[in-house]
């Protein structure tokens, strides 16, 4: 003659039952925060570099400057210099590439980089007269707008 | 059987948590689908196309100088024409400015004109460019076309001009990502301050051609100094003028042809490099008034002269000895090579009606000449020229160099042509330009 259930197997059974139920809940709020996070991640990064780059272009002097780069009119002083000081204040951490065409313009210790954003450079007319500018950006980094003095973090809550 | 329980148990714990956990994976499957997570796609294809939209803006700002530089350039090198007319006499794309006493300079208005013209085409295509690359992020734009829907304004400010390109049909600028989002911005105008030698070029140019002729004073001038001017031969006969030019100044071209270009580099306009290249030459002369006069030549005794030719007879051959027997101490002779022996002597004038006797010893002596001729002429020289017109600015731009792939500084340069001169005869070539816009 088989015995019925237990006390304290209803009991366990019960709590079973409770925790799938929770489980299922909370579990599929974990998984969408984490797909949530994930795409909000690679948004933001991509928007960071997007933004940097017009941060970065809407300097008339840089703008001209880096068109006639990349129309074959160099100027390896002021990539030095002047590009390379205006790229650190926007990306601080000095971590970035700048590409101009096919070229290399700015990689400070080819560093990993994660986001890119791109956009084309009118140059001077004739031949082809626009040129791809792409910027890259690693994982974590803050923006910063060079007009005022708002700093607006990087990091996802 | 307690055992029998436990394992079942634990099957049973495991397959509800592994259902847990399919159940979460099966549910944010269909969540991917929900408003929100498309909501959150959907955000980033606004903030691509508004940050697409601000790339194009700062794009067409640049473009506006670059615009002008470029139209500049070109618009100058056609002589101050967008695309040159059929009824502008050019060859190749350099119009002709004059063509002796007419004048084809364009005025003012012309001038600013075609400039404004080539800038909107210049701008527009830079739009088309920008838009056309964008397509390879999935981004379509549009841009106006500036050159049926622009209004190009150039105005002079205290440092340069100011060059605004406004758009009059009210299409403004748009940006879509996908085709779902759209940006759209209403005001498509632009400017920008520039620097422009455009005016100052065209107005040097006009200063130089277009109330006077200096391609015909430097010609003028160059004909009056030329060195050919009154030739002289003598000689056995009486020459033509155009043998008397060639034997006496035959290069008479390649003088005249260095004189002009000499006084066409006088040519001068102040605070301007101004170059003249000659591309044709057309030249003539005439001998105007030429005489040929008999003269009578004394013979010089250096020369051996055979003494048939002076004095009718025979030659005596002989030695040395006879020949200065013969001639006479003091008379010069050589011996010829044959044995024969010439003398340079004294003809005596005949008394008995002979022409002259190789005698010596009567009467007195008289010179022995011979008849040449002179020939003289003096000689005018007419000559047109087509000549090209450069005038350098002083800046530089960066202009593509179609050679090299890349941009050059390059200083801008007006060309144009003229002809004149005083032969009145050169016409103009006829060859098309071949420009026939941008993009």
């Amino acid at each position: 003659m088989s015995k019925g259930l237990t006390g304290l197997e209803i009991s366990i059974i019960g709590a079973i039952v409770m925790f799938v139920v929770i489980a299922s809940l909370v579990m599929f709020v974990v998984f969408l925060k984490v797909h949530l996070v994930r795409v909000l991640e690679i948004q933001y990064g991509y928007n960071n570099a997007g933004l940097t780059l017009l941060e970065l272009l809407s300097d008339n002097a840089v703008y001209s400057k880096l068109s006639l780069i990349a129309a074959g009119i160099n100027d390896e002083t002021w990539i030095e210099t002047t590009l390379k000081d205006r790229m650190d204040m926007l990306v601080p951490g000095g971590c970035y590439q700048l590409s101009v065409g096919k070229n290399e313009v700015l990689h400070p210790n080819n560093c990993e980089i994660n986001y890119v954003a791109s956009s084309y450079l009118v140059l001077p007319y004739g031949g082809k007269n626009v040129e791809k500018i792409s910027l890259g950006i690693p994982k974590s980094v803050t923006f910063i707008q060079a007009e005022d003095e708002t700093e607006q973090s990087g990091e996802l809550i | 059987m307690k055992n029998n329980k436990g394992i079942t148990f634990t099957i049973i714990v495991v397959i509800l948590v592994a259902a847990v956990v399919l159940e979460a994976i099966a549910i944010n499957t269909f969540v991917a689908d929900t408003d929100a997570i498309k909501r959150a796609g959907r955000e980033l294809d606004v903030i691509e196309a508004i940050d697409s939209m601000e790339f194009l803006k700062l794009a067409l700002d640049t473009s506006v100088n670059y615009a002008v530089q470029r139209a500049s350039y070109d618009t100058l090198s056609k002589g101050g024409y967008h695309t040159l007319p059929n009824d502008v006499i050019s060859s190749g794309c350099e119009p002709y400015w004059r063509v002796f006493e007419n004048n084809y300079v364009p005025d003012d208005d012309s001038l600013k004109i075609n400039l404004e013209n080539s800038i909107a085409e210049v701008f527009s295509c830079y739009g088309s460019s920008f838009s056309s690359s964008y397509k390879s992020f999935d981004i379509s734009m549009a841009t106006p076309d500036y050159s049926s829907c622009g209004e190009v304004g150039i105005g002079e400010t205290r440092s340069g001009y100011k060059v605004s390109i406004v758009e009059i049909c009210d299409y403004g600028l748009t940006a879509s990502k996908k085709d779902s989002v759209i940006v759209s911005e209403r005001n498509a105008n632009f400017e920008d301050d520039v620097k422009m030698e455009y005016f100052k070029l065209s107005s040097d140019g006009k200063t130089l051609f277009e109330n006077n002729r200096p391609v015909y004073n430097a010609v003028q001038k160059a004909l009056s100094g030329i060195s050919c001017e009154t030739l002289s031969h003598r000689g056995d006969d009486c020459i033509s003028g155009s043998e008397l030019l060639y034997s006496s100044c035959g290069n008479w071209e390649a003088i005249l042809e260095d004189s002009i270009k000499a006084e066409l580099g006088e040519v001068l306009v102040e605070g301007s490099q101004v170059t003249i290249s000659v591309n044709r030459w057309n030249m003539d002369y005439s001998a105007d008034v030429c005489s040929c006069n008999p003269v009578e030549v004394e013979i010089s005794c250096d020369d051996s002269v055979s003494l048939d030719s002076i004095c009718p007879g025979e030659c005596l051959l002989g030695g040395a000895a006879e020949c200065s027997a013969y001639c006479g101490s003091g008379v010069p002779y050589s011996c010829t090579s044959e044995g024969g022996c010439t003398c340079c002597c004294k003809c005596y004038p005949a008394t008995d009606g002979d022409v002259g006797t190789d005698e010596p010893g009567e009467s007195e002596s008289e010179v022995c000449t011979e008849t040449k001729y002179d020939t003289t002429c003096s000689f005018s020289y007419e000559a047109d020229v087509d000549v090209t017109i450069s005038i350098l600015g002083d800046a530089t731009y960066p202009i593509y160099n179609p050679v090299t792939g890349n941009a050059k500084e390059t200083r801008l340069e007006l060309k144009f042509r003229v002809i004149d001169g005083t032969l009145n005869s050169m016409t103009p070539d006829s060859i098309s330009c071949g420009f026939s816009g941008y993009c």
